[in-house]
């Protein structure tokens, strides 16, 4: 028998926000890394353009995607709010760390399921194939993404290849 | 036992399993047939039963069981129940080569078609190799009927302190047939003087089975210090060993036997059409990822004193973090002078960790070459020289298969057949050198033969016909003998098996560069060739050029750069369709620019207003930038974890002031702008 207080159910999830154009927008805690201050990365050449580049995380040559950019979001400014949320994900065996830059951080939400609405129909929506559910929160929407889809989709599609790319390994 | 995880020691398993299949290989080439040095033996049967021990124990019964065979067999020359010649020495090689295919099977967790192992193992009269590998049980040896032996089973009082278990035997046994086992209790003690770790008991066990008396006693193999068995059989001895008449119907069997089922079998698919066996070798190793390394006791202590000494410089340091007094500086500038020194020796000794001795790639060669000459019916004398020199171990992985080739090349182009070699007033038998050493930051091998040389005449003939050349072209010697690594170009006249089907020297020119290395080959008509191969000693640490476009910092291997230069303006060319062009000395090379390749912005308009650094990777070729800045070594941190291939790009790195930078692969950016254009 399931208690009525929301913090003991096992259907809720701990989401961090941020925001994006105005949005909000949720991720699995649990994936959340660490949030950095935004700073300029190295661009790597012949990647789509949501690729900002790698940033040096102690050693480690982490890729950076401007989410905004990704969601055609045309308002791309940084400001002192700008952050780089760093997310671990697991692909098969490997672990990867990717950076994704957002306008802001806003808060840690519980969002239980039966707090969560249904999805309509958003084709055509940039975000449309990372959309898990959508949440509200005192009133508010707040849009849950998958991150790992998000991450990882991110790098993948859209890159540039070039015949060299095939012939490369012969 | 219960509770431990096994699988964490499969690795270490492998990894002495294939060491031991070294052990084996390189004896069995090292047998003087006609003097058999028993130590040898000795050695190599070791080498089989600690292989088989340790895949019993982890549960990796296709590799026990071959191994068995291959241990027994073992075991009969030991004990001469059978005789050694040269036949037998190539089925035990092909033995090898078959466990080395089902262990690294079993490594990436597979079992080998069962179908396979028997169809190679039991050609046609050649249970020699392995003769109890009847598994299927349906083709059993006539000498192997059903037979009932008495096993008096009395270990010593400490058999458990050797962490044995009866018990385990006992499962073992009753695999091979029936069994009855009967314990006796004549010598347990009254309760007080009982120690519980002692064994006091005794078994007779009564087992009938069709398995030869080898396979009986190889139960008991692993205590027979520690426990007394008699073994008896009950109906007349009829099966002692049959290996020795075994072993001469396997000499009688062609040596090529074995070898020649492995290509037919199918789901080897290893061993396409190439019948000097060591490719399958090769290939199958080529999928094995190897995660662990094995380092010397003495080089991780090296480490942690190193480390200490950091601690120590760090402690130094924190000390004088607010240096205000003039001693003080002083302690600091010093401290930071060991700290530098710290740096680089720690860097040193982490780098050697990862280094090995070339030996590993070395030790296949005496193979490669007797299998390849055996096979082309030449005779030919390999030599070996700086075994120990050592190497990164992602360069000696991908290292073998280059020289590989080159060797067997060398074999089948290079080296006459003596009747030739005579007529020429050479030694009858033809000379392959193999020689590796140190130079500068590079690790050097060289391969070089006595044989025919490379013929000038039909190289240029070859390369008009593929269209690599015009007929009018004027070439050097050396600009002629470097056609022979151009795509597709091979002179062979007729396809052997051994080399010439396509992928020639391309390849391996190709993999060379690959990893940041070159290839060059001397050669003298009649004399001999020399394959020069030139690689960097390790790919985690590179010389770097800094170099800078507009506001991003590119890294450019130092190994591929020839010059830097200020672009002139009476040396500029530009042909119709923008190919720029730049006369260096004679030649007229390709301008790359960075800047338009990269879709980046640059300080500088003009070409004229660049500098160029002048690479050779395919081609020799300049790569405008607007500054060239300092050179240091970098370390090469790979971006294929979260990149799909970059072509012109082979890594990033981080830069002292925190930035990361990535490191240019001239010779795919060369290919790339050539692409673009």
């Amino acid at each position: 028998m399931k208690t009525q207080d929301p913090m003991q159910t096992h259907d809720q999830k701990q989401y961090l926000t941020f925001k994006l154009d105005g949005e909000e927008y949720g991720i699995d805690i649990l994936a959340v890394q660490e949030i950095r201050s935004y700073e300029p990365a190295t661009r790597v050449p012949k990647t789509a353009r949501h690729i900002l580049g790698v940033i040096n995380l102690r050693g480690e040559v982490v890729p950076i995607v401007d989410l905004r950019i990704r969601f055609n979001i045309p308002n791309q400014g940084i400001d002192k709010n700008t952050v780089i949320i760093l997310v671990k994900i697991a692909d098969e065996k490997k672990a990867r760390t990717v950076g994704m830059v957002v306008d802001a951080v806003s808060d840690v939400h519980v969002i239980a399921e039966e707090d969560m609405g249904t999805v309509p129909n958003l084709k055509g929506a940039m975000a449309d194939d990372y959309i898990t559910g959508i949440g509200t929160i005192n009133g508010k929407m707040i849009i849950l993404l998958d991150v790992s889809l998000v991450a990882h989709a991110a790098l993948i599609e859209d890159m540039v290849s070039k015949p060299a790319a095939e012939e490369e390994p012969a | 036992m219960s509770g431990i995880d096994l699988s964490q020691f499969h690795e270490v398993f492998f990894e002495e399993s294939f060491e031991g299949l070294g052990v084996l290989e390189s004896g069995l080439l090292n047998l003087d047939v006609s003097a058999p040095d028993a130590n040898l033996i000795n050695n190599m049967f070791r080498a089989a039963h600690s292989i088989k021990g340790g895949a019993a124990t982890f549960g990796f019964q296709q590799v026990a069981e071959f191994t068995h065979g291959l241990e027994s067999l073992l075991d009969d020359i030991r004990s001469h129940a059978c005789e050694i010649n040269d036949d037998l020495v190539q089925n035990l090689l092909s033995s090898v080569d078959r466990l080395r295919n089902i262990l690294s099977a079993a490594r990436a967790g597979e079992v080998l078609d069962e179908r396979i192992p028997i169809a190679v193992s039991t050609p046609p009269g050649e249970q020699a190799t392995v003769p109890q590998e009847d598994a299927s049980g349906s083709v059993a040896a006539p000498s192997s009927t059903s037979q009932t032996w008495n096993i008096d089973f009395v270990p010593a009082a400490h058999l458990f302190l050797g962490g044995h278990d009866p018990f385990r035997m006992f499962r073992e046994l009753k695999n091979l047939g029936e069994l009855v086992v009967r314990a006796g209790c004549d010598k347990l003690p009254k309760l007080d003087q009982f120690n519980p770790e002692n064994c006091y008991l005794m078994w007779q066990l009564t087992l009938t089975t069709d398995a030869p008396r080898a396979e009986i006693e190889e139960v008991f193999e692993w205590i027979d210090d520690e426990a007394s068995i008699t073994l008896t059989p009950v109906a007349e001895e009829q099966d002692v060993l049959s290996a020795g008449t075994e072993a001469d119907t396997g000499a009688e069997s062609p040596a090529s036997e074995p070898v020649a089922i492995l290509q037919e079998t199918p789901g080897v698919g290893v061993a396409d059409t190439d019948p000097a066996g060591s490719s399958v070798i090769t290939q199958s190793f080529a999928h094995a990822e190897v995660t662990s390394i094995r380092v010397n006791i003495e080089r991780v202590d090296q480490l942690v004193n190193l480390v200490g000494e950091l601690v120590i410089t760090q402690s130094m340091l924190t000390r004088c973090k607010e240096a205000t007094t003039r001693e003080e500086m002083e302690i600091l500038t010093r401290g930071i002078e060991r700290l530098e020194e710290n740096t680089r020796e720690l860097q040193e000794h982490t780098m050697r960790i990862r280094m090995l001795p070339i030996d590993t790639v070395f030790q296949r060669l005496p193979r490669l070459v007797r299998d390849v000459s055996r096979n082309l019916g030449k005779d030919v004398e390999l030599i070996i020289s700086g075994a120990q020199t050592e190497v990164d171990k992602t360069v000696l992985e991908r290292i073998t298969d280059p020289l590989t080739h080159l060797i067997r090349n060398s074999l089948d182009h290079g080296i006459e057949q003596s009747s030739v070699r005579e007529v020429a007033g050479k030694p009858s038998r033809g000379k392959i050198e193999v020689k590796a050493y140190h130079e500068g930051g590079s690790i050097v091998l060289e391969v070089t033969d006595d044989g025919a040389g490379l013929n000038k005449r039909r190289i240029l003939d070859k390369a008009i016909a593929s269209g690599l050349i015009t007929a009018v072209e004027e070439l050097s010697d050396a600009q002629i003998h470097n056609l022979i690594f151009g795509a597709g170009f091979s002179t062979a006249e007729h396809l052997s098996e051994v080399s010439g089907r396509g992928v020639g020297m391309d390849v391996v020119k190709n993999n060379i560069e690959q990893l940041g290395g070159t290839i060059q080959v001397e050669s003298e008509e009649g004399v001999g060739s020399r394959f020069i191969i030139k690689l960097p000693l390790t790919l985690a640490i590179i010389e770097g050029q800094l170099v800078r476009v507009g506001d991003d910092i590119f890294v450019i291997p130092l190994l591929n750069i020839i010059e830097s230069t200020r672009v002139s303006q009476q040396l500029y060319g530009n042909i119709a369709g923008g190919t720029e062009t730049y006369r260096l000395q004679d030649d007229y090379i390709r301008m790359v620019h960075l800047r338009d390749l990269y879709n980046i912005r640059s300080d500088y308009e003009k070409a004229s207003d660049a500098i160029m650094v002048i690479t050779n990777a395919t081609e020799v070729f300049g790569i405008l930038v607007d500054e060239v800045l300092g050179q240091q070594q970098v370390v090469v941190k790979s971006l294929e974890t979260n990149f799909k291939l970059i072509p012109t790009v082979s890594g990033a790195t981080i830069l002292g002031d925190g930035t990361v930078a990535m490191i240019l692969d001239v010779v795919n950016l060369y290919r790339a702008s050539v692409e673009v254009a």
